[in-house]
Parts: C-alpha cells; structure tokens; sequence
C-alpha cells in the first residue's frame, strides 16, 4: 500500500530537481563555458561554471529594462549592442562611457534580468542542451552561482505566495475590479502602474515587458493586488487532493507512529527504577 | 568607468562604516554587498530592511505633504550605531535603496548621510555625470 503511493508519478517528481538545475550543476562541476539552452524558452551563459547572464522568453531582457528606464538614449546603447557585435568591440568600455548609463548601472540592469529570467527558467520542464563557445559578453560584470539562483528562485516563490498564495494570479489576464470596497487605498508606484495600463487581455508578465519592468516585480506587485481585492480573483480553487491522501494510513490500519506497548520492557523498567529508588 | 563594487569600497571608506548592501526593493534581492563576512547575513538584511522601506512607504502619517512626497533616507539609531537607508529615486527599475551601518563611536552621521547622497549620485549618473 505505502510503496505504491511513493511510486505514483505525481509525488515523487516535487522532491526531484528539474533536469536544468541538474545540468547547471554539473556544468558548475566541470568548469565548462558557453550556453546551456532550455529548449526554446531562454538560455544560461556560462563562463567557467558561473552563470554571467540569462535569457528568457517569458521575463523582460535587458534591452527592455535599459531602454525604458528613460536616461539612456537609443543611439548609446546601439553603439553598446554595435561594439558586442564587432570583433574588437569593448562594449563594457562603451557603456562606462556612455553618460545617461555607465557601467554600475550597466551591473545592476544585468544581475535584476539575469536573476529575474533565472526564477521562471529554472523551472523549465524542456531538455537541457549544452553548446560550447565563447563567454557573454558580460562575463567580466556578472558572475553569479547556480546554487545562489537555485536559491533566490525558491525566496522569490515564497515572497510571492507570503503575498498571495495562488499561482493562477500569474498567468491570469490583469483585470481591475470595477467597484472598491474600501475607504482608502495605498498603493506603490509600481502597483499604479499595473492598473492604470492593464487593459483586460495582458498578463503580469506581460505588462511587465510593455512597462520595461522586471517581470518578478509585477508578479509579486499583482498578487498584492489580488490580496487586497483590486483585481478580479481567478475562481475558486481546483486542487487535487491525492497527495495528502497518500500518505494517511488505510482505514482500520493502526497509524505507522504507534505501536504497541511491550509489556516486558515495562515490567524491566519498573523494577530498575525502584531499585534506583 | 565605477563598477558596483568599486562604488560599495568608497562608501565603506566613509569613516565608522561598518557594512553596506545594496538592495532591489522590487525584490528584496541583495545586488552586492560589502563588510561582510557571512555572504547569509547580507540576503536576511535584504530581506528585512526590505520590509521596512515598504512599510514606510505605504504608511499616510510618514509622509510631509498631502499628495505624499518621496522618501529619500530612513535613518534609525541605535545606542551603538546608526542604520542609513538612502534609497536611490530615479530611473532604476524597482527601487534601490542602500542600507549602511555606521559605528556610532568612530562615525558622524551628517558627514555619511552626505558622503553617501554624493556617491550614489555618482553611481546613478555615470561617468561624468
């Protein structure tokens, strides 16, 4: 009875690491540099067995999040991309140089995309796929450990469920309720932004990319919003019941913890301590 | 041509600075931190101080005008040191703050509180900015 449940399918994959966390460890190991894909949904670079950068088709890239914070013009981060593009291209100088970027805000752009596309992408269920090359490019500025992103994946997850603990909210389309129940609102900056633009259709992570935010921000900014009843709650909850099931003991079965008093252990016992006494 | 640790160094050389991180408020993510020996340490302070830039900012009574104005440092003192939060409020994307922690014996706050305002400056315009 207990071996089956251990063996069904639908428990033992939660305890197990998804197959690119094992390849990202096992690239660590060997020190290997170049791209380690997950599928077709994004990508680690690797440099020596650190990860210098990610992408990721579902969270925003670094060119978003460069371009819409407003103070870099498009001409100097082209002359950045232009400078990856060459050769002999020194695009971490180009950036230095760059007056409305410079190269700490350059660092910062990349670890929040990097740790941003990380979350989602350590996830992926597809199969991992290794491709020797070069390293990124921005190798020299970024260099973070699989076992730190491993990490920060599972804080984020428990920021986000802290917030609001149901994951449909990051899928479902961004709909603001019609009528507010409440006297007086507080909002963050962000939190405005996600009402004021969501149009009905567009989900967090996509009003993240139209608002050049980092996708993770607007995830954990619209479940606050569902917490406090602004967006339309997705329906009630169908969850499965099976697991909690698979561990409780057959009907009638004495429950594993409990077994039965030995009485001659009992009567020893009594006759030590009375001599004790 | 600063990188991020090359700024944290000169904020740790302001006289009494015990520790700095900087912090991804959007995220309550440790972008680097410096002074440290514990690398555990610097996540928990991201995460904790985190909580308390939120809470000021969500807080009606903290604010000095009507409409609300920003919050550019939260400062709390301890009998032995000062805490600094200056939080960075321009482009960035989710808000970045810094949070130091200044000997209260070996550092005057004015003259951190200033050196601090300077180099975040620095950081967030660039070179020659």
């Amino acid at each position: 009875m207990r071996s089956a449940a251990a063996a069904d399918p639908g428990v033992a994959p939660a305890h197990a690491d998804p197959p690119i966390v094992t390849a990202l460890r096992r690239a660590e190991a060997d020190e290997r540099t170049g791209v380690l894909h997950a599928g077709d949904e994004g990508a680690f670079f690797l440099d020596r067995g650190a990860v210098t950068y990610v992408t990721n088709r579902a969270t925003t890239g670094l060119d978003r999040l460069v371009m819409s914070s407003g103070t870099v013009s498009a001409e100097e981060w082209g002359r950045v991309l232009l400078a990856v593009a060459e050769r002999d291209g020194a695009p971490l100088r180009e950036a230095g140089r760059a007056p409305g970027l410079g190269r700490a805000r350059l660092e910062m752009f990349a670890l929040l995309a990097a740790f941003d596309a990380a979350s989602s992408l350590l996830g992926s269920a597809a199969e991992p796929r290794f491709e020797a090359g070069p390293p990124h490019w921005l190798a020299p500025v970024c260099r973070i450990t699989p076992a730190t992103l491993v990490l920060e994946r599972t804080r984020r997850r428990d920021r986000l469920d802290a917030e609001w603990p149901d994951d449909r909210a990051d899928t479902a389309p961004v709909v603001p309720v019609r009528r507010v129940r409440r006297q007086r609102v507080i909002l963050t900056g962000l939190q405005a932004e996600l009402l004021l633009n969501a149009d009905g259709h567009r989900t967090a992570a996509g009003l993240a990319l139209d608002l050049g935010r980092t996708t993770f921000g607007c995830l954990l900014a619209v479940r606050a919003l569902a917490a406090a009843r602004l967006i339309e709650r997705p329906g009630p909850a169908v969850r499965p019941v099976a697991p909690a099931l698979a561990t409780a003991p057959a009907p009638g079965e004495p429950p594993a913890f409990w077994t039965p008093p030995d009485h001659d252990v009992l009567v020893r016992l009594r006759a030590a301590l009375e001599e004790l006494a | 041509m600063l990188g991020i640790d090359g700024c944290l160094k000169q904020i740790m050389e302001i006289p009494g600075s015990h520790s700095a991180t900087l912090v991804d408020g959007a995220s309550g993510l440790a972008v680097a931190a410096a002074g440290r020996a514990d690398p555990v340490d610097e996540h928990e302070d991201a995460a904790g101080t985190t909580d308390v830039v939120r809470a000021v900012l969500a807080t009606p009574a903290l604010s000095t005008t009507r409409t609300g104005d920003d919050i550019e440092e939260i400062i709390v003192c301890g009998t032995r040191g000062y805490h600094l939060i200056a939080l960075i409020n321009d482009a960035f994307e989710g808000r970045l703050f810094l949070h130091l922690l200044v000997d209260r014996d070996k550092g005057n706050l004015a003259l951190a509180r200033l050196r601090v305002r300077e180099l975040l400056g620095e950081m967030a315009g660039g070179e020659g900015a």
